[in-house]
């Protein structure tokens, strides 16, 4: 540890605020990169999910096969 | 020479079964490294003897600035193996790598800026190592804005990958800009030809951070390629299997929670 106590360690010889935020900021970002193509991807799902069952019914009702793909 | 791996690659249902697999290892493997290399650089390496503190901003500055460029770098090969082999994947790649650099470079020029306040007293300068990286955030974010601009797919990839193969240019400029010109930044941290200027005390948690940076990468990678392919192969039957199976679980789970 270089850090005497743990004030010393959030003070960091008085770089706290530039050393935090950038750190802060960052871990933001990382949470973002790493969350949207989670979320991404339900919508794809649920969007092309809809299409499918579109198109399902109205094969069943003897329309065209391929409905309207966005 | 066996090129079965090659045309394998370009198939979107083998890299999408593949990512499948590999993606919660790199995963995994990157978020260890990211917090393990973090930690070790903000309490457990020692100060700088001239910034103090304030250094421990290069854990981050550094890889998120190597990772900016190496995604362009990536996305330039891809463009090219796009243009001449005309691999579905390598457009995907491109479009599904892009935000990833954007973010990238947004974070090391802000941690390039915080930092630069304690250690050169001001928040910009216009020199050529900063003004060069700000031109590759410019490039990722024309890019991004080309691919809204298409309706048909083929023409999209065509132009971005045009885009990505003339944007090159800058990466070179940014890598010298510390030779070339007089700057306030400071030249490389790693060489492969030299030992660092710095005790290993310092520049491991910086490596392993790197490492990190660059499992992190590919994992997101992975996710958002993975979307990528659902949305362009959506009419092949594989991907409709996958939209009933998971569409349906999800509906019988949310039967579940509500009696």
């Amino acid at each position: 540890m270089n850090f005497a106590s743990f004030s010393d360690f959030i003070s960091m010889g008085g770089h706290g605020l530039y050393v935090w935020l950038c750190y802060g900021v960052s871990l933001v970002v990382f949470l973002l990169i790493a969350i949207v193509p989670v979320e991404q991807r339900k919508s794809v799902i649920r969007q092309l999910a809809q299409v499918q069952r579109r198109q399902e019914s109205r094969k069943k009702e003897g329309g065209s096969e391929d409905g309207n793909e966005p | 020479m066996n090129w079965t791996f090659f045309h394998k690659l370009g198939s979107p249902k083998w890299f999408y079964d593949l990512s499948v697999k590999l993606q919660p290892w790199f995963l995994f493997l990157g978020v260890f490294l990211l917090l393990i290399g973090a930690v070790w650089g903000l309490a457990f390496a020692p100060q700088d003897y001239q910034q103090g503190n304030s250094f421990r901003i290069i854990y981050i500055h550094v890889p998120t600035a190597i990772l900016a460029q190496s995604c362009y770098m990536m996305m330039a090969a891809s463009a090219f193996v796009g243009l001449v082999w005309k691999m579905k994947i390598a457009d995907m790649f491109i479009v599904a790598a892009a935000p990833i650099g954007a973010a990238f470079t947004f974070l090391a020029l802000f941690t390039g800026a915080v930092w630069g306040k304690p250690t050169w007293g001001t928040w910009w300068v216009w020199d050529a190592r900063l003004t060069s990286m700000l031109v590759l955030l410019f490039l990722y974010f024309g890019l991004m804005a080309l691919r809204g601009a298409f309706e048909d797919t083929d023409m999209a990839a065509k132009a971005s990958a045009i885009l990505v193969l003339v944007g090159v240019v800058n990466i070179p400029i940014i890598k010298y800009s510390v030779e070339w010109w007089n700057t306030l930044h400071q030249p490389a941290t790693f060489t492969l030809t030299e030992k660092p200027a710095m005790p290993p005390e310092m520049w491991l948690p910086l490596l392993v951070m790197v490492i990190g940076i660059y499992a992190f990468f590919t994992s997101v990678l992975f996710s958002r390629m993975r979307n990528e392919i659902l949305i362009r192969e959506r009419r092949t039957k594989w991907v409709r299997g996958i939209v009933l199976e998971e569409s349906v679980l999800k509906r019988s789970a949310l039967k579940v929670n509500q009696p």
